[in-house]
């Protein structure tokens, strides 16, 4: 398992540092890291989709490895990192071992990932792609949401077509898979000590087992959170960050419906940054003149459009059929009779972890900096932002939803609400790590890179 | 010495302040505890009781994990598979419990469930009907082609 571990995350690494830029000479090597991982595991869905599990699999082996022999000479001329960058590695690889080997140590047992994902999965696994569209439309599985994205799936078909079985704990290691862009990602905090240990705390380890049960959601949370934050960092920076940022939207896109809707606030935010901040439009301008930032782009939504197109030609439709008449009456109608409204808010907010534990929090940095006269960048309220938006996106999900709302609360509220949860923690971290800085320049808010 | 108390008042508040901004970081800390705390004893409890040989057993096994399922689910979706029939469908008592029905469904695939009244039938702790012929059963599960 260790080995098909590997070799999928060098895949991914190789394919993604072949269609990604060259990093820059003050390039932070975390978020470079997390974009290659992140680029190569969309490619390899699209590949999948497009040349089926086997041929895709190998095509993603082949073109990674490539990708590994190319980068090979400049890999070798790297300068030795520094001592804390390597502290911040080992910390980074613990987590993603400690991650990997909990999600071994017990089968699938829960709905979503016994029902949805990794049905989807062992269908993938079966049909040797996702292209016997029969299979997909087929009334008996309707409960399955099988419109639902497929990047997940498609991992853990792939973990079981390298090891040669399926059973019902080595399809998990599509989790472990999906863990490592995320882990790199939070070690791009590791220049401030503060900062550093509170993503690692609260990012990975306030969500209980929800990343190692199967289900998407705690990934969704995460890969959104650490965009929002590489997106602040790329925006203040003008460094590689921010193509990370788009990546991860669309890895955050194909793993799950909710993904899209973070990414879309994601864009709302980042557009009302751009228009405060001249030096967050002057990276986004710079951006758009680099071919390789529109390729990866291209390949941040390329996976989505292609199972979106799938979708369209079987005619497989979600549950949520938004803009129809009937959809928007049934919103209207929630709207208006004073209970749902308040009875969504209620579900969203008493959960376990808090949202409104993690907003006080953040308005108790926020209180302190304006109180010592600390300036806060527009990039770092990024997340806090787009975290209304995201909640009213969610809010509009439920008021519209077909199903009894009560019982779709019930079910759904606390891990939907995990990625506004990460956000908040994610917003955290920056104001830390604005702080840190403030206090090593003497009150400049100047964020060093050396 | 105006500007020296001056710069004394303002040590003192940002004393103060810092002072304050402390104890709220405690306080938030303590608020974080427990989702941490709650995750790292899921960790804790999972290591604990790592059987070594079932963990092995997991990541090397053909159909292994399986267990975690009631012993009728498993034995639907083996009797569907043994008989290999390309549809099924189950039993109105059968189909009363939703985890049944989709369990069964996830294990027996590609062996689909039909509305089909020529298909096979699953019937579940309930006498086989009149007329019916029993293809394969086990002491829960019984499946039967019914005329």
């Amino acid at each position: 398992m260790l080995a098909v571990l590997s070799l999928g995350l060098l895949a991914f690494w190789g394919t993604g540092d072949l269609v990604s830029p060259a990093p820059g000479p003050d390039a932070d090597p975390f978020a470079e890291l997390a974009l290659r991982l992140a680029c190569g595991m969309l490619v390899d869905l699209a590949f999948v989709f497009v040349l089926g599990l086997s041929a895709g699999t190998i095509g993603i082996v082949v073109l990674g490895l490539a990708g590994v022999l190319r980068a090979g000479p400049r890999l070798v001329r790297l300068r030795r990192p520094r001592f804390g960058t390597v502290i911040a590695a080992a910390a980074g690889a613990t987590v993603w071992a400690l991650l990997a080997v909990h999600d071994f140590t017990e089968p699938l047992t829960d709905w979503d990932a016994r029902s949805i994902w990794f049905f989807h999965a062992r269908l993938i696994w079966l049909d040797g792609g996702v292209r016997v569209a029969s299979h997909w439309t087929d009334p008996s599985i309707a409960w399955s949401h099988p419109d639902y994205p497929k990047l997940l799936p498609v991992l853990a078909a792939q973990v079981c077509r390298a090891l040669g079985f399926w059973n019902e704990v080595v399809p998990k290691g599509a989790l472990a898979l999906l863990a490592a862009a995320p882990i790199a990602s939070a070690l791009s905090f590791s220049r401030s000590r503060l900062a550093f240990c509170v993503v690692l705390a609260t990012l990975f380890f306030t969500t209980g087992r929800t990343l190692s049960n199967g289900f998407a959601d705690t990934y969704v949370g995460l890969y959104c959170a650490l965009a929002f934050a590489q997106l602040a960092m790329g925006l203040e920076a003008g460094t590689g960050n921010a193509l990370s940022a788009v990546v991860f939207f669309g890895v955050a896109a194909s793993l799950k419906n909710e993904g899209l809707v973070f990414a879309l606030a994601g864009g709302v935010a980042a557009a009302v940054v751009a228009l405060r901040d001249a030096r967050g439009a002057r990276v986004l301008r710079a951006w758009a003149k680099t071919p390789r930032a529109w390729m990866v782009a291209a390949i941040a939504a390329a996976p989505l459009a292609i199972w979106r197109i799938e979708r369209a030609r079987w005619g497989l439709q979600g549950y949520l059929n938004f803009g129809s008449a009937q959809t928007l009456e049934r919103a209207r109608h929630r709207l208006a009779d004073g209970v749902s409204l308040r009875h969504i808010f209620a579900a969203l907010a008493n959960n376990e972890p808090a949202l409104w534990k993690s907003a006080l929090v953040v308005a108790l940095l926020l209180l302190w900096m304006a109180v010592r006269r600390l300036r806060i960048e527009p990039s770092d309220l990024l997340p806090l932002l787009a975290a209304p938006v995201a909640l009213a996106c969610i809010t509009a999900v439920y008021l519209a939803t077909p199903f009894d709302l009560e019982w779709q609360l019930r079910t759904s509220a606390d891990r939907i609400v995990i990625t506004v949860f990460l956000m908040l923690q994610v917003a955290t971290a920056l104001l830390l790590r604005r702080m840190g800085a403030a206090s090593e320049t003497g009150g400049a808010p100047h964020l060093s890179r050396d | 010495m105006p500007l020296a108390r001056d710069q004394a008042d303002e040590m003192r508040a940002k004393t103060t302040i810092d002072t304050l901004v402390m104890l709220a970081a405690g306080a938030a800390l303590l608020l974080w505890a427990a989702p941490v705390r709650g995750t790292i004893a899921t960790f804790d409890w999972s290591f604990r009781h790592l059987d070594a040989r079932a963990f092995r057993t997991g990541l090397t096994v053909p159909g292994a994990g399986v267990e975690v399922l009631p012993t009728f689910i498993r034995e639907a979706a083996a009797l569907v598979r043994e008989a290999n029939v390309d549809h099924y469908r189950l039993s109105p008592r059968a189909a009363e419990s939703d985890w049944f029905v989709q369990q069964v469904q996830v294990l027996a695939w590609p062996h689909t469930q039909s509305e089909d009244p020529a298909s096979p039938v699953i019937l579940l702790r309930e006498p086989v009907p009149a007329g019916c012929a029993v293809v394969a059963r086990t002491e829960d599960v019984v499946l039967a082609r019914c005329p």
